[in-house]
């Protein structure tokens, strides 16, 4: 015991050694073994004391358990939180694929997604706007791109660069902006034959509206002939306006296209995004919270 | 019942064939925990949760050793309590080994004993001691290894089964643990008075 011979040993040797001890290995290895054993005196005092190592190992009492270790109901209960788990974990799956799904159609849709929706796009802008049909036959790639602005003839081109003006220009308080509207509905009822006549009505129309607006607090209840009326004095009168709101027009109408379509089509499934994605953080959140408590 | 019956009804859901289960295996599952953690407290602790786990899992249990598949979790849940406390600050796990001491099998009601004198029995509490110290001493795989081997008495088949490791792990890992473990008693031995010398040598 003093010498230590295991120490001395290879690691391969070793091995080997101590696998004989337990009779794993195979004839033909334990052939080899008992044939170095019988000239090796390294080998065999090694030998000895891994046998005595593993014979005091197996000497080893066992004890009787402290206690019994039976279950009651209630250790091995599941808790209601465990119970939602499983529920939780689908519903996260779930929401994270319908997240992704959206998000794939939406990229979808504003890389390639145009060309591939003109016909439908098309065809709606002809059933919103009858007036609009021969523009919209007429290619439809470029209905496609503006069917918002161009089908409704009479009433788009007007509308827009008054609305602009008066959310840009303006605070406008909500007698104003009621009657903005009025007019507005006053305008869209204008034949479609004076439609050419409308661009060059509007610079002039669309401060005048939002002038009316600012002007709503003092002028109360001023019926809508007298605001047609002062429309048209106040455009003469402060012609920088009148200038300033033709820049924005002319940023109104260069926007339009771009934004008739994408501003209608594409805000409902941002929002579906936001949601989904902001549902699917809950729901991962209070599904890991809950893996962690239960632990 | 029998035990293949036992395990069915436990899986249906049948606590009460599972604690038959338990009954059955307790004495193996805590001596196992005892002598890889060290001390009785932590032992029982991971026989509990082992018990529990199993228990939750077994629906899980697709045939094969019982004994095997328990023993598997049993020597899981101690890991992670060895490693829950590795995660405490350096050189507690040491402290903590002194701090609660090697396990003393010597309450008489609690050992397995043959009659002898009290020479002897005092021989064998200090070589269990010994041996309990220079296993705490390995590193936890080697110690795993050398339980479930030795004091166990478990093929290697089996212990690779336990461990979820091939047999060259099992061979290689066994081997050095001896190793190990005889150089460790050998100092155990030069600091024990000459009556508790263990004369014995040859087998």
């Amino acid at each position: 015991m003093n010498e230590m011979n295991v120490r001395k040993l290879s690691k391969r040797d070793l091995e080997r050694l101590s696998a004989y001890v337990d009779g794993e290995l195979d004839a033909r290895q334990t052939a080899q073994v008992e044939a170095r054993l019988e000239r090796d005196e390294l080998l065999r005092g090694a030998l000895a004391e891994l046998r005595q190592t593993a014979q005091w190992l197996r000497s080893m009492p066992q004890v009787a358990p402290p206690r019994h270790f039976s279950l009651t109901p209630e250790m091995v209960e599941k808790r209601p939180a465990d119970r939602a788990y499983p529920f939780l974990k689908l519903a996260s799956a779930l929401v994270a694929a319908a997240f992704v799904f959206v998000v794939g159609i939406d990229a979808f849709r504003s890389t390639k997604g145009w060309s591939a929706l003109p016909a439908n796009l098309a065809q709606r802008s002809v059933a919103e706007a009858p007036g609009a049909a021969a523009d919209a036959g007429e290619g439809e790639e470029f209905a496609a791109e503006q069917p918002m602005e161009e089908a409704p003839e009479a009433a788009a081109p007007l509308a827009e660069p008054a609305e602009e003006a008066t959310e840009q220009g303006f605070a406008a308080e909500a007698e104003a902006v009621q009657q903005t509207q009025q007019l507005e509905a006053e305008m869209s009822e204008m034949p479609a034959g004076e439609s050419e006549g409308q661009p060059e009505m509007a610079p002039e129309e669309s401060p005048a509206i939002g002038k009316t607006s600012q002007g709503a607090d003092n002028l109360g209840e001023m019926g809508e002939e007298e605001a047609g009326g002062e429309q048209r004095a106040e455009a003469e009168v402060v012609p920088t306006v009148t200038a300033s709101s033709e820049d924005e027009v002319t940023l109104a109408e260069e926007e339009a296209p771009v934004r008739g379509p994408s501003v209608r089509q594409v805000e409902p499934i941002r929002l579906l995004e936001i949601g989904l994605a902001i549902l699917c953080i809950v729901l991962i959140s209070a599904t890991l919270l809950l893996r962690v408590s239960s632990r | 019942m029998d035990e293949p019956e036992l395990i069915r009804y436990a899986q249906q859901g049948d606590l009460e064939s599972f604690n038959r289960l338990i009954q059955i295996y307790e004495r193996q599952v805590f001596n196992l925990a005892w002598r890889i953690m060290g001390d009785s407290d932590s032992a029982a602790d991971a026989t509990q949760e082992a018990f529990i786990s199993a228990y939750k899992a077994v629906g899980r249990f697709r045939g094969g050793s019982f004994r095997s598949w328990m023993m598997r979790i049993v020597t899981n849940a101690c890991y992670d309590e060895l490693r829950r406390r590795k995660r405490r600050p350096a050189g507690s796990l040491e402290k903590l080994f002194d701090e609660v001491g090697v396990p003393e099998p010597d309450d008489p009601g609690d050992l397995i004993h043959k009659p002898e004198d009290p020479e002897t029995a005092a021989e064998r509490a200090e070589l269990s001691y010994a041996i309990q110290d220079c296993l705490n001493r390995l590193p936890d795989d080697f110690r795993v290894v050398a339980v479930l081997a030795d004091v166990h008495g478990y093929e290697y088949g089996e212990v690779a089964r336990v461990i979820g490791k091939p047999l060259g792990t099992v061979k290689s890992r066994l081997a050095r643990a001896r190793a190990r473990l005889r150089e460790c008693l050998q100092r155990h031995r030069e600091l024990l008075p000459a009556t508790y010398r263990l004369e014995d040598e040859s087998p």
